[in-house]
């Protein structure tokens, strides 16, 4: 039964070389993607299964005898926290797929880079060791460097900007794990390099190269720099979805190198992480409310929910608090990447049908009642409407970030009340009739497949609010 | 019991929320409206054999806390509940009688709903269950205004609130441990943050409230339809501040501040909406203003009642939602047809039944004289005379102004509204039923009501707004303007120039410009040393000596 782990990571490998044997110019390749994906949430689905009749603390392994002579096992590992992640991911990705063009559909080397994609997160989200995590953390750079070319971007120069920041990490990530390699043999577990012993001055440089390297992924000032840039250039919903993935890559490494505990060597620099990050969220706030277009308010969003979770997993490890707020975290983070992408979806698709026809970015909705109240539902679970497991979390994530520090909470609470506030202008914005009273013109609406698509969503979300693992039989 | 007509007031939503065809819409409505009477029916049996019962379950369990879902029946919650049940069902009799809506079975499910996402509220006991029912209003208020452009700020600001409020729990679970209501006592002990969490508690529930500065939320909806305008001021947002002040007064009580807040924002809002109501002269904004006037006043009267419900509050409550009905007959005689709000062009039409209005007024100021009388000994009487001397002034120079001064408008051009004897029959009764037994004697009663009739006709400063350069401050919407450049445009601009100096001149042009020029100097100096020959051998030479020597050296 533990090979499903190895089926899954095969999955999107498979689907990947069967996408590369399709035709040119036909759907196949977008068929054959969605099929993987459908299959790959199938299998998760099965393993959450298989994960309930484990003993405590629930988890799943699968071990390949790599390297016997110098004792290196590959090690997959999932428990409850990493399939959650997975299952986000991967609805969040068949969103994005669902929410691509006919024209679109037909370009066969998106998809099979995709799916190449699809595979490094899938092993990184499973990888159980140092060496699984560096090889699938290092690369799923260059599928997303391609993807993001494949979508003719106008300002290259921030795709090669973007590329060496992340290089940067990976190179750094490198540096201390083979620093570190001095001081262990054979492959080590992720949670057990912590609890490695090394003298402190070499203890502070590895764990310093560790967190700057997961830092570079997530949008935290300068890093963000990329990303938004990068989202104001991406016109393919599918590759915007898959490039704000990257940050959950970031906070996963963080989530797994400290499941036990923090490095006690970079203790001390914590209190300026955490400063940094505060500052971020505030001042991308502030940013955000500057802005007048929805995907910039929505990127600015999930910039600051990454961040809290980044907060939560830094402070909250600290005070043995962790075990119990990582599946808040996860929970949260479920729906997080569902609604996010969604929303991204249907704002790129939006955009698209108003530049076709010609008409304004406000009052664009007014022409389209199904998808604006699509649109609204999306943002008003965004903003904390308590008919989703995010609502719910989000609030013990939250009141234990009170807990450790009041200022903090207060802070991290002042920034999602301004974005909250400032998306939800916008949605009011995207709505407003004023501008197009004497100005009707013929848009098409939300198809039907899509609004069936939407539906099932929407019933996805709200029966995470009634158990979050609804869905474990 | 309560749990039971909860899970009726559900059913029957659904139920009401079918679409179907307009000639359809007519007999469903008509028959949601009977099934509403019984579930009414059931909850008066209740109140009668004062049942009692706890309906309780654990929805979620969490090393946070357990969700537990509570619906208690008491004699004190079926006393709170009772109010807008009655709101409730005289807003679906009135919306069958005078076709409200072109959907009216639709509309009805949204006021059912509302109703049950209220009582859900009033029996909470946890935190989590608290702010479901209170999120889920807010949306119900979105579905019953149904206009985008009037919801803007009313949204705007209960999000905010909402919020507020939000941060308030978080605080309160993050010290306690635990998502029951009735720990905020050991909250209050513990007493971190107190006067934090009662300035914000309190500004979250005046923005709910709608109270002086945050009136300009429900201000915007001015322009909506007038019935469900009044649906809005007596079910929807206001109603959840009540709620919420009454669950959380013994924890925002442990602050300072708590007394001198309460009082200051509700003197500020009695003062604010009597003038505002004066200089206004659309007729639905000064509906507007006499609701924040009530609800100033129903809070001063609640916070001298020890923030307990009783039955002279729920006889107020309803005396004022019936005046606010005759207010609605007075439109529907006169302006409706034509949405003529503009009280200078009101037109009097129908004689007979204009005077059938003014009577139902005058009883209703009767009956709430009354009751204020009775809660006159308990409470601030400053408070109460100044109250009931603003509203009586404000109300009788708005129907001086209709009644009593002549219109240049031609009155042909208003069509001869017949008045509908279902709706007298209906207010009849409902004024009946509140009639309050009052302390004080008929004879005084009555010649209060004659007063008020010979003030309506000789009001003074009926013509305040066209001479009063306050007004101009009300009328420019001035507070508006403060909201848009004392906090909106203060955001922007700061959000543009951290934008402008973070993003684009610290980033992109030091560190991203500054390391790009970097790599170009490097390049420039390696291209250097290839083109002179010399100088380029020497250099290399010396580096592959330095590194030959490193490696020499190592150990």
């Amino acid at each position: 039964m533990f090979d499903l782990l190895l089926i899954l990571l095969i999955i999107p490998l498979a689907g990947c070389l069967f996408a590369l044997t399709a035709r040119k110019n036909s759907a196949n390749a977008f068929r054959v993607a969605l099929f993987t994906m459908g299959t790959g949430i199938f299998t998760i689905l099965r393993l959450f299964a298989t994960l309930k009749m484990q003993s405590e603390p629930p988890h799943l392994q699968y071990i390949i005898n790599w390297f016997a002579k110098a004792d290196v096992n590959l090690l997959l590992s999932v428990d409850y926290f990493s399939l959650l992640l997975l299952l986000g991911t991967y609805v969040a990705l068949v969103i994005g797929l669902v929410g691509l063009s006919a024209e679109i559909r037909r370009q066969k080397s998106l998809f099979v880079l995709f799916l190449y994609f699809v595979w490094h997160i899938t092993g990184l989200l499973l990888a159980g060791d140092m060496i699984l995590f560096y090889i699938f953390f290092a690369g799923m750079l260059i599928p997303l460097f391609m993807l993001i070319g494949h979508d003719q971007i106008k300002k290259k120069s921030t795709l090669y900007t973007f590329f060496l920041f992340n290089f940067g990490g990976v190179l750094l990530l490198l540096i201390a794990i083979l620093i570190a390699y001095k001081y262990y043999s054979g492959n080590l577990q992720l949670h057990e390099f912590v609890l490695m012993k090394m003298p402190k001055s070499t203890n502070r440089i590895v764990w310093s190269g560790v967190c700057l390297a997961l830092v570079s992924r997530i949008p935290i000032w300068p890093f963000h720099y990329w990303l938004s840039t990068l989202g104001a250039n991406i016109k393919n919903p599918l590759v915007y979805i898959i490039t704000n993935l990257l940050p959950l890559t970031g906070l996963y490494g963080f989530m797994r190198f400290w499941q036990l505990s923090i490095a006690k060597s970079i203790l001390p620099y914590m209190p300026a992480v955490v400063a940094v990050c505060l500052v971020t969220m505030f001042v991308i706030a502030l940013i955000g409310i500057a802005h007048k277009e929805f995907l910039y308010k929505l990127f600015t969003y999930m910039t600051i929910f990454y961040l809290l979770f980044l907060l939560a997993e830094i402070l909250l490890s600290s005070v043995l608090l962790a075990g119990t707020v990582q599946m808040n975290i996860a929970y949260s983070l479920f729906i997080f990447l569902i609604v996010t992408s969604s929303l991204v979806v249907l704002d790129m698709r939006m955009e698209r049908e108003c530049a076709e026809k010609k008409c304004d970015y406000r009052g664009a909705l007014a022409y389209m009642p199904k998808r604006a109240r699509i649109f609204a539902f999306f943002t008003l679970v965004a903003l904390g409407l308590p008919i989703s497991a995010m609502f719910w979390n989000n609030f013990i994530i939250i009141s234990s970030l009170f807990r450790f520090s009041f200022l903090i909470g207060v802070m991290v609470m002042t920034a999602i009340g301004l974005i909250s506030v400032s998306m939800l202008y916008e949605l009011y914005v995207m709505r407003d009739l004023k501008s197009h009273i004497d100005n009707e013109r013929e848009i098409t609406d939300i198809s039907r497949e899509s609004l069936l698509f939407f539906t099932v969503v929407i019933v996805v979300i709200i029966l995470s609010f009634f158990n979050p693992l609804w869905f474990v039989v | 019991m309560i749990a039971l007509t909860t899970f009726l007031l559900l059913i029957l939503g659904i139920f009401s929320s079918i679409r179907v065809s307009v000639k359809t819409d007519k007999w469903l409505s008509f028959i949601v409206f009977l099934l509403f009477c019984v579930i009414f029916g059931q909850f008066s049996y209740n109140i009668i054999n004062s049942a009692q019962d706890v309906f309780s379950f654990i929805w979620n369990k969490s090393p946070g806390g357990d969700i537990q879902i509570d619906i208690i029946s008491n004699p004190y919650n079926y006393g709170f509940v009772l109010p807008f049940f009655i709101i409730t069902l005289l807003s679906l009799a009135l919306n069958l009688l005078f076709r409200y809506e072109e959907r009216r079975n639709i509309y009805e499910a949204g006021l059912i709903f509302n109703l049950a996402a209220l009582i859900t509220m009033i029996t909470s006991n946890n935190f989590v269950q608290l702010l479901f029912a209170l999120f889920i209003v807010d949306i119900l208020a979105l579905l019953l205004v149904h206009d985008i452009e009037a919801y803007r700020r009313y949204i705007l600001l209960n999000i905010s609130a909402d919020l507020m409020i939000f941060t308030v729990l978080a605080i309160i679970n993050s010290r306690v441990a635990s998502l029951d209501i009735r720990e905020i006592l050991q909250y209050k002990q513990i007493g971190l943050h107190i006067d934090f969490i009662a300035i914000i508690g309190l500004t979250a529930i005046f923005m709910k409230f709608g109270f002086f500065i945050f009136h300009i939320g429900l201000l915007g909806l001015r322009n909506i339809r007038l019935h469900r305008l009044q649906n809005i001021l007596f079910l929807s947002a206001p109603v959840c501040a009540l709620i919420l002040l009454t669950k959380f007064h013994v924890l925002l009580s442990g602050s300072t501040y708590f007394n001198t807040y309460l009082h200051l924002v509700c003197c500020l809002s009695l003062g604010g909406g009597f003038v505002g109501s004066l200089c206004s002269q659309n007729y639905k904004q000064r509906i507007i203003y006499w609701q924040m006037m009530f609800w100033a006043l129903f809070v001063e009267l609640l916070r001298f009642n020890g923030f307990i419900w009783n039955l002279s509050l729920t006889f107020l409550l309803l005396q004022t939602y019936i005046l606010n009905i005759a207010l609605y007959l007075i439109y529907y005689y006169t302006g409706r047809h034509y949405h003529q709000t503009d009280l200078s062009k009101i037109n009097l039409v129908n004689q007979s039944a204009m005077l059938s209005a003014l009577m139902l007024i005058l009883l209703m100021v009767v009956a709430i004289t009354g009751v204020l009388t009775e809660l006159y000994n308990k409470g601030n009487r400053y408070y109460i005379w100044t109250y009931a001397i603003l509203y009586i002034l404000s109300l009788s120079a708005t129907l001086k102004s209709i009644f009593f001064v002549k219109k240049k408008a031609s009155y042909a051009r208003s069509p001869h509204l017949a008045p509908h004897y279902l709706v007298w029959i209906l207010l009849g009764c409902s004024a009946a039923i509140v009639l309050y037994p009052t302390p004080i004697n008929a004879v005084t009663i009555w010649g209060f009501g004659a007063a008020f009739i010979l003030l309506n006709r000789y009001n003074p400063i009926w013509r305040i707004a066209h001479i009063g350069y306050i007004c101009r401050f009300e009328q420019n919407d001035r507070i508006g303007l403060i909201y848009k450049y004392g906090v909106i445009k203060p955001l922007r601009l700061s959000g543009r120039v951290l934008w402008l100096l973070i993003d684009r001149f610290l980033t992109e042009k030091i560190i991203i410009g500054g390391s790009i020029k970097t790599a170009q100097i490097g390049l420039r100096f390696f291209r250097k040393i290839h083109s002179n020959r010399i100088l380029g051998g020497t250099i290399i030479i010396v580096l592959l000596l330095g590194f030959l020597g490193l490696a020499y050296n190592y150990e």
